[in-house]
């Protein structure tokens, strides 16, 4: 029997390397790196012909190229890197909280029907408000430190991962749930052999969702009110009338967070390795 | 398991153990209803059965007939509505450490490796000591997924995966192993293969089986004795003795002995 599987398994190697094109690097960046590529250079132009054509206001329509030539400053000026960094410190500890309590407060709602019933309609409740407007409430109780921006990150952080929670608990195979009861499984092993790691993808789903609004919450704290942060170089560009660096400080922040998407995003290919679309890449199912 | 006659040795010898039962399972008077909307649906209807000691029985019967039902609640699964059923000579109310139950959809956790998979059963009992480790090692080379032990299920085709759910009904050396449509979901191919390993596995192991199937042939090739099961209500039909020794080879098929039983098996259910 073991020999024949070996045969299936080398056939199937040999259609994996049929399917590899010997031009693959020429496909990849015909297929990949192009379309993106031309892309923005088209965008570029429109910018470019927008800002000459003087379709909007002059002052919030700046050159592309004064743009990327103010970019370059700021990269280059200690000044804004600081800043950055006070505002990843407010973010990812704004993360790190509300991540926690989104997972503790969906794993209990998840389990139990008491506590699901107890604290889900609260929840939906503050889920609904516009928790950025909490802001200048958090302002003045934390003040004008980096305090207040993390919780204005936790406030709008924790929903993504609290609800990906519940509803990966909550998601699982019938016939695994069986088995682990014809195994008579305890509740507690069921819960930490079954249901959590098949939640693991959606919740891996809500941190990287949650990393973003983190981010965000922490720049709309230092909007509201704050002597440091990129928010701060945003607010006193913006007052200044230097849309361009305004941009600059825009794209930088975009720039370091898809960073960090992408960090996550590699976790999230570690730890969560047989997230369904894996499985779509398998050749064949026959043996 | 060469035939009827030592199963009917093993069921002597085994009497001593629990006198008033002669079958390792026992099904008495068993009905199961469920409520669907207003309508009282039954699924079995006074069903009684008795499953000698390594034996080998096939419920065939069409959709609907509560084949997979009668599994449940001999596995302890679901609860019957009335009557008993008894394993080794106790009402089954809850699972039971000596029955293995295994489903048409391998049902193997995507996180777990092979091996671990197969040691889940272990592992839901107690950390999985260096025994219990080989003894799965040996079962998934008994399956010939050697060299697959450390890979994850979505590396395997589907066979492949079912052969890890085999060794898995396998690690807790069941005495009594309950198959629901274990290879229903596979191709013709596939699905041969695997019963003629089966039929091997389990004649060497003398454990006694209750396999649900839609397949006649399948059950008439795997199976001691074939139970034919009909619908409104489930109910037993009749069953057929299938003789041949164990373990059978794939050409047993074409003889017309098997072909006569596979014959009588269509005509309790009806299709003759």
């Amino acid at each position: 029997m073991s020999t024949q599987t070996g045969i299936a398994m080398a056939d199937e190697a040999a259609v994996a390397s049929t399917l590899r094109s010997p031009h693959r690097v020429r496909d990849w960046v015909v297929t990949r790196v192009l379309p993106p590529v031309l892309m923005f250079v088209f965008l570029l132009g429109l910018l470019e012909l927008i800002s000459r054509m003087e379709i909007l206001p002059a002052v919030v329509t700046p050159s592309p190229f004064t743009t990327l030539e103010t970019m370059f400053d700021q990269a280059r000026s200690a000044y804004m890197w600081e800043n950055m960094w006070v505002t990843l410190q407010e973010g990812l500890a704004g993360f790190a909280i509300g991540a926690a309590i989104g997972f503790v407060l969906g794993v209990g709602i998840g389990v139990s029907t008491v506590v699901s019933r107890a604290v889900y309609p609260f929840v939906v409740l503050v889920q609904s408000m516009p928790r950025v407007a909490l802001a200048p409430v958090f302002v003045a109780l934390l003040g004008f430190g980096k305090s207040s921006k993390v919780l204005t990150a936790v406030a709008i952080c924790f929903f993504p991962v609290l609800i990906n929670t519940i509803v990966g608990l909550r998601h699982f195979d019938p016939d695994a749930l069986l088995l682990m009861r014809s195994l008579r499984a305890s509740r507690f092993q069921i819960f930490r052999k079954l249901l959590l790691p098949g939640a693991m993808p959606m919740v891996f789903g809500g941190l990287k969702m949650s990393m973003t609004f983190a981010l965000l919450g922490a720049i709309v704290g230092e909007l509201t009110a704050a002597t440091e942060g990129i928010g701060s170089l945003i607010d006193i560009a913006a007052f200044q009338l230097r849309m361009d660096a305004v941009y600059g400080y825009i794209v930088w922040m975009s720039i370091v967070s898809l960073v960090i998407f992408g960090l996550m995003d590699w976790l999230d290919h570690r730890v969560v390795f047989w997230r369904e679309d894996a499985r779509k890449t398998r050749l064949t199912d026959q043996e | 398991m060469e035939g009827a006659g030592t199963a009917q040795q093993t069921v002597d010898a085994a009497s001593g153990q629990y006198a008033a039962h002669a079958g390792v399972v026992e099904v008495r008077g068993l009905s199961k209803r469920f409520k669907k909307g207003d309508r009282d649906l039954v699924a079995l209807s006074d069903v009684n059965l008795t499953i000698r000691d390594g034996e080998f029985i096939s419920l065939v019967g069409p959709s609907g007939c509560g084949k997979s039902t009668l599994l449940r609640i001999i596995g302890g699964l679901t609860p019957a509505t009335s009557g008993e059923v008894r394993v080794e000579g106790k009402v089954v109310d809850q699972t039971h450490p000596d029955v293995s139950l295994m489903f048409q959809a391998p049902t193997l956790f995507p996180w777990r490796t092979v091996l671990s998979n197969v040691l889940l059963p272990v592992e839901i009992q107690n950390k999985p000591n260096e025994t219990e480790i080989n003894r799965a090692k040996e079962l998934i080379d008994l399956v010939g997924l050697k060299e697959f032990i450390d890979h994850h299920p979505r590396e395997l085709s589907g066979g492949m995966q079912q052969r890890v759910a085999l060794s898995r009904v396998l690690i807790t050396d069941p005495r009594i192993m309950l198959l629901d449509e274990p290879f229903g979901a596979l191709d013709e191919f596939t699905r041969e293969n695997l019963n003629v390993e089966l039929g091997s596995i389990v004649a060497r192991s003398k454990r006694s089986v209750v396999l649900v199937t839609h397949s006649i042939s399948e059950a008439v090739f795997l199976a001691d004795r074939v139970v034919a099961m009909g619908t409104n209500p489930g109910r037993i039909l009749g069953e057929v003795p299938i003789p041949f020794e164990q373990p059978r080879r794939p050409s047993l098929v074409r003889t017309t002995e098997f072909q006569e039983l596979a014959f009588r098996v269509r005509r309790i259910l009806g299709l003759e």
